[in-house]
């Protein structure tokens, strides 16, 4: 088991207000090696605040995170950031993931910096230039860009780049392809499988698109208002789905 | 059709105008501030005596030469002080938990209740007269300005979804502010800062005329128009000089501002 949430629950506080909202009730996850875990959901159903948890982007109200086995609220400073090394984000636009003010090369070299300052320029720049030939990008007519010369799908490219650079264990995916077109979305898709086999990278996949989960995920997750309703293998789940909320999430998509 | 920025236009004019005599004042000056030439008090204008002389028969145009010294000086200086301390200030409050937060912000309203002036004079009261604690009263009314700007400005970019990322790779808090969020927030603080220098020159000036600032015999646009109110009636040139020169200063920085923010905005909405 490479990550691990047990028992997440996330509240909030409304301003001015006695009562609580929570996004998250009582919430587990679990991700093997090399897996591909898809959660589907619609909006407000709690994925992306559940991925930021396991990401160690924020912190639960309850429960915990296992990284390795180990819970990341009693890490030491080096291994949270071995953690953090390890748990990288692709994020649903890519123009707003990226500081327009950096060229490709900054937005590149900045976790190559900031986690491995002992590493020298030269090589700096080697990872860099084949870690974009590996995501089907040009590194001569890329790197001295600025993000707004790009398109959305070459910019979720580099994105990707950005997050596989750090040589990750896991990869999770907040809805990374909502914000692109239809033939872009099943290439970035494709690139992302193709990645997973050749690092064997395990994924968080997170989509309200059910259809585009199947395709590339091991195990499914359906939530609803902060709840898991249903969880199993895809393909069973597709099959013979048990939730109603299930069944109306296959049924509306075109499988 | 373009729209023509006239603030830009005219901004650049007056900072210019303000800024050569700034350079004269160092490389050409007919008199000095405190010569006196009681043969010649309240002169015309004339060829000696370009702007006149005033009631001790002091050279007006050097004294204004002078003056614009004071006024940039203690603007700018004070101006960046204030800017300094109010956004170390609003980006600690942005940045820390929740209760330092609040502790901090209602600080700084506090001191923003206050008329700047006022808590200018109560200062310069405190710390006594003359430029330097002038420049520190000063500085000290541009806190909670600045302070402001940059807490909404870092809640503002602590939102992005690329600070998220940078965050996400395991960024540290210094560097999230100084190549993640303050490359955004350039534009405004120009445009705040070139504002709030015009703000301190009258400043500097009221708290001049008011005898809190520049002292006797030096030379500020304020004390002049101070001295000069006495003979108002007889001899009116002698308030209109500096008057003149104090819009032209105060309106310029203002101006200079509006005309970069509409110039800077216009670019952005270009992408």
């Amino acid at each position: 088991m490479i990550l691990e949430a047990r028992n997440i629950t996330k509240e909030y506080r409304v301003k001015g207000r006695k009562e609580v909202f929570s996004a998250l009730s009582d919430v587990s996850l679990s991700l093997e090696m090399g897996e591909v875990l898809g959660i589907v959901g619609e909006s407000g159903s709690g994925k992306t605040t559940l991925s930021e948890i396991a990401g160690g982007m924020r912190t639960p109200t309850k429960g915990s995170i296992l990284f390795e086995g180990k819970d990341i609220s009693e890490m030491k400073k080096d291994e949270r950031r071995d953690y953090r090394k390890n748990v990288q984000f692709i994020f649903q636009s890519p123009k707003e993931s990226m500081n327009p003010y950096f060229t490709v090369r900054g937005i590149l070299s900045e976790p190559l910096v900031i986690n491995y300052p002992d590493m020298d320029k030269k090589e700096r720049e080697e990872r860099i230039r084949d870690m974009l030939l590996r995501v089907g990008m040009d590194p001569e007519t890329t790197l001295s860009f600025r993000p707004s010369h790009f398109s959305g799908g070459q910019l979720q490219r580099i994105a990707i780049a950005r997050a596989l650079l750090l040589s990750p264990k896991v990869l999770i995916c907040d809805e990374c392809t909502s914000a692109l077109d239809v033939s872009l979305e099943a290439q970035i898709v494709n690139l992302l499988s193709s990645l997973k086999k050749e690092t064997g990278v395990a994924m968080i996949f997170i989509s309200h698109d059910i259809s585009l989960v199947r395709y590339i995920s091991d195990r499914i997750m359906v939530m609803k208002d902060g709840k898991v309703v249903e969880e199993g293998d895809t393909e069973i789940v597709i099959s013979s789905p048990h939730n109603d909320y299930t069944k109306t999430l296959i049924e509306t998509s075109f499988l | 059709m373009k729209k023509r920025n006239y603030s830009l236009i005219i901004g650049i004019i007056c900072v210019s105008i303000i800024i050569a005599l700034f350079i004269l004042s160092f490389i050409y000056l007919p008199y000095s501030v405190d010569q006196m030439d009681t043969k010649n008090r309240f002169a015309s204008p004339s060829s000696s005596h370009i702007l006149g002389t005033d009631q001790f028969g002091r050279d007006i145009f050097s004294r204004i030469l002078v003056s614009t010294r004071s006024a940039l000086l203690v603007s700018s200086s004070s101006v960046l002080m204030g800017a300094l301390s109010g956004l170390i200030l609003g980006a600690l409050a942005a940045l820390s938990p929740h209760i330092i937060e609040t502790i901090l912000m209602r600080f700084i309203d506090a001191m923003m209740a206050f008329p700047g002036i006022l808590s200018a004079m109560v200062l310069s009261a405190i710390l006594g007269k003359g430029v330097m604690n002038a420049s520190i009263a000063i500085a000290f009314f541009m806190i909670p300005v600045f302070a402001r700007l940059s807490y909404s400005m870092i809640l503002e970019s602590k939102k992005r979804e690329y600070v998220k990322a940078a965050k996400s790779y395991g960024a540290s808090m210094p560097r999230l502010v100084v190549f993640h969020m303050l490359p955004e927030m350039v534009t405004r603080l120009i445009t705040q800062f070139s504002s709030s220098i015009g703000a301190a020159i009258l400043t500097e000036s009221s708290l001049s005329f008011l005898g809190l600032g520049i002292q006797p015999p030096g030379a500020s646009l304020g004390l002049m128009l101070s001295e000069a109110k006495g003979y108002v009636l007889i001899e009116p040139y002698q308030a209109l000089w500096p008057g003149v020169v104090l819009s032209i200063a105060v309106l310029g920085f203002s101006l200079l501002g509006d005309g970069i923010n509409e110039y800077l905005n216009r670019e952005v909405d270009y992408e």
